[in-house]
């Protein structure tokens, strides 16, 4: 017995007196007083056959304990076997790129008329505010004719590769729930994000690497904090893994001095040793998940610092994403997410903060910070479609852009006073987001706003319904996709959501 | 806002409730009276009067409101004459049939007579039952559970919008799938039938469905933008509706002069149809399903364990399918050897990623072994022009990447008789955009891809506008 073995098992040993310690006398009288009782109820039970129905094995039997990872198949053929999900964090306005609304323009400086706040609530608009014109010059792009203002040139060149979506309306109108609400189908904290969804239900492709990446940029967490990449009730092995651009790829990700890889192995090994015997004690699957997180994490020592390196990238591709290694930055990220779901990662959630136009100064002004945001990502996103597209990954991997809401077609008064620069308010009635790749239609165009761009009058659509979209794409049918949890089964579009087949292939 | 209704209108609507009383008393009555044949049932004896007279009375009244009902209602004319009659028919045979139970008939008449008269009743009863439902749930509803679906929707393939028609493809499918039940061959409520150009230019009892050019005079898009409360609205409520983009085409079909022939290009487009035309268009990948509609058998549990242990992803493309994808994406060190293993999985294997592992021109000899692959990646391998020419035997082939590789234009040309292909990723191969022409002849309906697309420095990618 080597040394190394000798002292797992002397681990072993002391974690199995520590666990012995537990048990009292008070567990004995318990436990076979409930366990007689179990037992008695397993039998009589047994007969039963709804207890055994289908449901059952769809809801919980997806979990594969001693292997949560493993790659596992959709309830349909995939058209997208990946997902890319770009949230501009502060809700970019729509008014000034894709919902092109001469009229506004005309109506640019009166007096938003009461009919539109009668019962309204903004989260800064008081009293009566000014109609804003759309700071922005449209075009229609390409053969699809879609309007994309000249703030997104680039992304103005690959408009027949995006499909919109004109009228998404939501029923939040501050970011945290908002956020929460688009990812996690529900506007307050507790429920799984889609990625986590994502990788419970298909868990992931390269045994290496997690099956559910979270990428930020603009210097700031979302407002709804990491929730939205949070694995909720779904076992926490299926939360987003945050990586940074900048120094390294995951905190804590190198040994520390004087711990060679070997020693971290063995000493891996020996706690999941532990581990498994407080398993057998307790069966507590998030015992489970925390052994293959620990492998999980010793894998992802070699293979995370490889896939996050973006210096082995020729200088044609930094030229096109407009990147810099070593910096964090959006762009970076972009080319991050490629080199992840081209290894196999099932779900890349990126986000970039700064978009909360509001006016009040320069630096979150529509005519100066928004056009500047624009630019910082314009140019890294046209790139990371055109290179999923030429590496033949597009058709796989479902792409969305968008905000947690839109913005108002009227000029913010905060207090009610005059800005002195242009921005707008939060508004949760109507905004447009882009999804790409995957099964989507190219080209397509999907709902529409009213002359001002102030509430839909056709193809309304919901995040929910986005979400159901999603789950399609990747195999599932968010009806049926469930977890079983607190006594019912849970579904990340709760009792709502359609696919929104206008937009699908 | 629900219509008024008048009082026999009112009473009418009762037959759909009404009806089940009859069925359950007299089947009721005339088991209990055969039943009661046995002396261990002798006991039912006196309850059979009273059961057949409340199924006799509650036929009548059934009679009554279907009477009623069929005023208001629009069925189908020669189910609903059977289905009156056959109901009137019930009705007159159970009160004779509980007069001669209860002996208030004063002729004389075989003992066998009563159950004769059970048998013609219950059949009467189930076929008159049975054409209420066919009217009620329309034609074939009962035998839909196990014969072929005929509701399924119609939906054409659309490679080019402008290219198609914009009747029989855009405008006839749609009429097709939501008003022809009614207005149709087998139907024609309001005496109208939409399934040609003279039924449809000749319209029903209002008049024409449509005024060619005159969108907003036409009935048939009137119709179908009143609110969906509105008695008027087609399809009724309840039916499947259609969309807004569809009432869009519509009506942006009758201005355009409602051709029957013509093709979407020749037809005035402004900016707001171009969308929802091109929405219509279908895209790649709808043509060919990647993965086969006939189901498989199994693949060996030894053949995927193998694999596996290799290093290789297995997984099945969608639970409860047999039908496999397999990729290599965490171990990149496999080689020939190792797709060796695949040919054994040849029935099942329908996705491979083998992409940017060490293998080479000899590992294409299993691979081309594997005929029901529909999608393959090869890309970043050391294969060339040799290998890839024995792959002529995947004709199911619908995408294929071979970006990074040293293939060349004549290594893809060995391929052409793949013409199920859609998309073949050909960046960083020995393939340049010069030989797109002649490839593209090869392959007219696969997009082609050579990559290497770059992005034009623009001003604003590099400066930021700055506050005045």
């Amino acid at each position: 017995m080597t040394r190394k073995e000798l002292n797992n098992e002397k681990l072993a040993q002391e974690a199995n007196y520590e666990q012995l310690r537990f048990v009292t006398r008070r567990h004995f009288l318990r436990d076979s007083a409930t366990g007689l009782g179990a037992m008695a109820l397993g039998s009589f039970l047994s007969g039963c056959d709804w207890l055994g129905s289908k449901d059952k094995t769809m809801a919980s039997g997806l979990f594969d304990s001693a292997n949560p990872m493993a790659g596992r198949a959709p309830m349909f053929p995939a058209k997208a076997k990946s997902v890319i999900y770009l949230h501009m964090a502060g809700a970019p306005s729509q008014l000034e790129l894709f919902d092109y609304k001469p009229e506004l323009l005309k109506l640019d400086g009166q007096e938003c008329p009461q009919s539109l706040l009668e019962g309204k609530r903004f989260a800064f608009i008081r009293g009566v505010p000014k109609m804003l014109g759309p700071w922005a010059d449209f075009k229609q792009r390409g053969d699809s004719g879609n309007w994309v203002s000249d703030h997104m040139p680039h992304l103005a060149t690959v408009a027949d590769e995006l499909s919109f979506l004109k009228a998404v309306q939501t029923d939040q109108f501050n970011h945290a729930p908002a956020q929460l609400l688009m990812h996690t189908g529900s506007a307050r904290l507790g429920r799984p994000s889609i990625g986590a969804w994502a990788s419970y239900g298909l868990g992931t492709e390269n045994s290496n690497l997690p099956g559910f990446v979270v990428l930020t940029s603009g210097g700031k967490n979302p407002d709804a904090g990491k929730s939205v990449w949070g694995n909720g009730f779904l076992p926490s092995v299926y939360q987003g893994v945050q990586c940074r651009s900048e120094g390294d790829p995951v905190l804590f990700i190198n040994n520390p001095e004087g711990i060679s890889g070997d020693l971290r192995k063995a000493s891996i090994d020996a706690i999941n040793r532990v581990n498994q015997q407080s398993f057998k004690t307790f069966n507590d699957p998030e015992i489970l998940s925390r052994i293959s997180q620990y492998e999980m994490a010793y894998k992802m020592q070699m293979s995370v610092p490889e896939a996050m390196d973006i210096n082995d990238e020729p200088d044609y591709i930094h030229e096109m994403y407009g990147t810099k290694p070593g910096v964090e930055s959006y762009a970076n990220n972009c080319l991050l997410a490629r080199k992840l779901v081209e290894k196999g990662v099932r779900y890349v959630q990126l986000f970039d903060w700064g978009w909360d136009s509001h006016g009040t100064y320069a630096g979150d002004s529509i005519e100066i910070a928004f056009v500047n945001k624009c630019r910082s990502v314009d140019r890294a996103t046209t790139a990371l479609l055109l290179d999923l597209k030429q590496r033949g990954l597009l058709e796989e991997t479902l792409v969305i852009w968008g905000g947690e809401f839109g913005r108002t077609p009227m000029q913010e008064n905060r207090e009610g006073k005059q800005q002195s620069f242009k921005g707008r308010d939060h508004h949760a009635e109507a905004f447009t987001i882009w999804m790409a790749g995957g099964g989507i239609k190219r080209g397509a165009s999907y709902g529409e706003t009213d002359p001002i761009g102030y509430s839909p009058i056709s193809g309304k659509v919901s995040p929910y319904d986005v979400q159901a979209t999603i789950l399609n794409q990747l195999g599932f049918d968010h009806e049926k996709f469930t977890y079983q949890f607190q006594g019912r089964p849970f579904r990340l579009t709760d009792v709502e959501g359609r696919v929104i087949n206008e937009i699908v292939a | 806002m629900l219509p008024l209704l008048s009082i026999t209108e009112f009473l009418g609507r009762f037959h759909p409730l009404l009806v089940h009383l009859p069925i359950g008393m007299l089947l009721l009555g005339i088991v209990m009276h055969w039943l009661s044949t046995k002396a261990r049932y002798a006991g039912l004896r006196p309850g059979i009067a009273v059961t057949l007279l409340i199924g006799a009375v509650s036929a009548i009244f059934s009679c009554i409101s279907g009477w009623l009902l069929a005023g208001d209602g629009e069925y189908e004319v020669t189910t609903l004459d059977r289905h009156r009659w056959m109901g009137i028919a019930v009705a007159v045979i159970s009160v004779v049939y509980y007069l001669v139970f209860t002996n208030k008939i004063s002729i004389k008449l075989p003992p066998y007579f009563p159950y004769v008269l059970s048998l013609i009743l219950a059949l009467t009863l189930s076929f008159a039952g049975h054409l209420g439902g066919t009217l009620t749930h329309g034609e074939g509803y009962l035998t839909g559970a196990w014969g072929e679906r005929t509701d399924k929707e119609v939906r054409k393939f659309i490679p080019d919008v402008q290219q198609a028609k914009v009747y029989d493809d855009i405008i006839q499918p749609m009429l097709q799938n939501k008003c022809y039940s009614c207005h149709g061959p087998s139907k024609q409520k309001g005496k109208l039938r939409l399934d040609s150009r003279e039924n449809i230019l000749t319209g029903g009892e209002d008049g024409a469905a449509i005024v060619p050019g005159k969108g907003d005079e036409s009935m048939l898009y009137k119709r179908l933008i009143l609110e969906q409360t509105d008695k008027e609205h087609m399809p009724p409520k309840g039916r499947p509706q259609f969309t807004n983009s569809e009432i869009e085409l519509i009506h942006w079909w009758i201005n355009s002069g409602a051709a029957f022939d013509k093709f979407v290009h020749a037809l005035p487009q402004d900016e707001k149809i171009q969308p929802l035309l091109l929405a219509l268009q279908s895209s790649g990948s709808t043509a060919k399903p990647d993965v086969p509609e006939t189901p498989v058998d199994a693949a060996s549990p030894a053949g995927i364990a193998k694999l596996k242990e290799a290093g290789a992803t297995v997984i099945p493309v969608a639970t409860g399918s047999n039908y496999l994808s397999v990729n290599f994406i965490s171990s990149k060190a496999i080689t020939d050897k190792e797709t060796d293993m695949l040919t054994e999985l040849a029935a099942q294997l329908v996705w491979l990623k083998v992409g940017g592992t060490s293998i080479t021109d000899n590992a294409m000899v299993s691979i081309a072994k594997l005929t029901n692959l529909t999608r393959l990646s090869l890309e970043h391998t050391d294969i060339t022009d040799e290998g890839l020419k024995h792959l002529q035997t995947l004709g199911n082939l619908l995408y294929l990447n071979i970006v990074g590789t040293k293939v060349t234009a004549n290594g893809l040309s060995a391929l052409k008789e793949l013409q199920n292909l859609q998309s073949v990723y050909l960046y960083q191969s020995a393939i340049t955009g010069q030989d797109l022409e002649a490839l593209q002849k090869l392959f007219p309906s696969a997009t082609l891809d050579t990559g290497g697309y770059s992005l034009p420095l623009l001003e604003g990618d590099t400066s930021e506008v700055k506050p005045r």
